[in-house]
Order: structure tokens, then C-alpha cells, then sequence
């Protein structure tokens, strides 16, 4: 059977994850005061900022390999490769939604950027490897 | 006698077809950003107005850019692409008006208007690339 319409969709699913990282990153103070107890130093404010501006920026980093990737056309014809790709991305952009709206725990941004910045990343390198270097077609 | 080699540009065409999934959904939210901020904030009278036929305008011409854009390459015409570098301009414009002086600019619009622009940024070199190879040809 033939998948269609996974192209637009992906392309879609991973600008909004793009979106809504930057908005994180430019809105982030409320989340990273909300992982600091109530009487905080300073040097706790730096460090919880500095972490959390790190993985938002490892975020979009790995969100551009993978844009890398598809639009070079490496993954852009892949069936599961992309159907995980935005599954995970959509899982992204609804957590990063809920993050900026409720003002979560900063630490709780891991959880979303393991499963949905580094899983999506990760099946990407794989097929960049397998299509690539091994000269597979996917 | 071999039929000659086309000279339409693959990575243009993919810009093309992948901005106007995006000219799409960003039509889309900023119709709902606009609800959004009728229903919150205060408005001056007739501003609203005239933001909503400006983003009939915006819509308008960017379609069209893309449409010629398109045609433009796969035909190799380059009347078309003429005509794509030339809607730039108005588009351009209404996307700064959007950025810079809207009567409120939230945060999203920023990052959503940037990518729109350094979309239209890359269009306008491969759009220029296309045209001198096109006529190289001759």
C-alpha cells in the first residue's frame, strides 16, 4: 500500500516543534522559576537557566539534522521512519503547548526532549547510515 | 537527437511546494490569532479591519508568488519566475507590516513571520539561480 500526504505532514509537524521550541526559549523564565524552591540564590537561578537554554538549544539542533535529512531527500520517502517522526513531533508540539500555558517544571523538559527531540533524531542518523554509507534503500 | 536536459531546479521546487503547505496552516493560525486577540485586548476602531484585509492581501500575492514560482521552473519560463521575484516584494512588505507594526505582535507571530521570511529569503536566490541557468541555456 502506498502512503501519501506524509511529506506536507511531516514538514509541518517538525516547523511547529521549531516554533514552539523558540517560543520556550524566549518565554523560558516562569519555567525555570517554577524548578527553583521559593527562597533561590542567584547562582541556582544561572545554573537552572544555563541547563535548561542548553537543552533547548540541543533541541532545535537535532530538529535541524532532521531537517537536514529531509529535505536533502535522505528520509523524505521513508514510510515508518516518517511516520514515527511525526508522531513524535506532534507529542512535542502539544507538551511545549502545555509548557509555556501551565508553566512546568523545567526539569520536566527532559522527558519531552528524550522522546520527542532525541528518539525522532536518533531513528534519523539510522537512516542517514543505512541510505548513505550502506548504500540501502529504505 | 536526445531530447535536451531539463534545467528546472529540484530544490527550489521543494521550497515551493513545502512553503505553501506552510502559507497554509500559517493562514490558519493567524486567522485564529486574530480571534484571539479581538476577544482579549482592546482595539482602536477599524485597526482589526484592516489587518484582516491586509492578510486577504498577504494570502493573495503569496499564492501567486508560489503558483508562478512553480510554473515558472517546471516550464522554464522565465517571464514566470520574473513575475515570482517581482511578487516578493509586496509579500515582504506585508510580512514586515505583520512583524513590526501591527497594533499588538505577540511572541508567536515573531517566530512564526521569521520563518516565513527566511523561507522567502532562500526562494528568492534559488528563484535568481534558476533564471540564470535558464537563460545560460538558452
Amino acid at each position: 500500500m502506498r502512503v501519501t500526504g506524509l511529506i506536507p505532514a511531516r514538514f509541518l509537524t517538525l516547523t511547529s516543534h521549531v516554533v514552539l521550541l523558540i517560543s520556550v526559549l524566549l518565554a523560558r523564565e516562569e519555567n525555570v522559576l517554577a524548578c527553583l524552591p521559593v527562597d533561590f540564590m542567584e547562582v541556582d537561578y544561572r545554573r537552572r537557566d544555563g541547563e535548561f537554554l542548553g537543552g533547548l538549544i540541543a533541541g532545535l539542533a537535532l530538529t535541524a539534522l532532521e531537517y537536514v535529512g529531509f529535505m536533502t531527500g535522505i528520509s523524505m520517502f521513508t514510510g515508518l521512519p516518517s511516520l514515527i517522526s511525526i508522531a513524535c513531533h506532534t507529542g512535542a508540539s502539544i507538551s511545549l503547548a502545555y509548557m509555556v500555558m501551565d508553566s512546568w517544571d523545567c526539569q520536566l523538559y527532559w522527558w519531552v526532549f528524550g522522546l520527542t527531540s532525541a528518539l525522532p533524531a536518533s531513528i534519523e542518523v539510522g537512516v542517514m547510515i543505512n541510505v548513505l554509507m550502506l548504500r540501502k534503500s529504505i | 537527437m536526445l531530447p535536451r536536459e531539463s534545467q528546472s531546479s529540484l530544490p527550489y521546487q521543494i521550497l515551493l511546494y513545502l512553503n505553501g503547505w506552510y502559507l497554509a496552516v500559517f493562514l490558519v493560525v493567524e486567522v485564529l490569532i486574530f480571534a484571539f486577540k479581538t476577544f482579549v485586548l482592546p482595539y482602536p476602531p477599524g485597526n482589526i479591519v484592516a489587518e484582516v484585509f491586509l492578510l486577504i492581501f498577504f494570502g493573495a500575492t503569496e499564492s501567486v508568488r508560489i503558483f508562478m514560482g512553480k510554473k515558472g521552473n517546471l516550464t522554464e519560463r522565465i517571464i514566470s519566475l520574473v513575475m515570482s521575484i517581482i511578487f516578493t516584494a509586496p509579500s515582504v512588505l506585508a510580512m514586515l507590516y505583520l512583524l513590526l507594526w501591527q497594533t499588538y505582535v505577540l511572541r508567536l507571530e515573531v517566530v512564526l513571520v521569521s520563518v516565513a521570511i527566511v523561507f522567502e529569503g532562500i526562494e528568492l536566490l534559488f528563484a535568481l539561480l534558476a533564471v540564470v541557468t535558464i537563460s545560460k541555456s538558452g
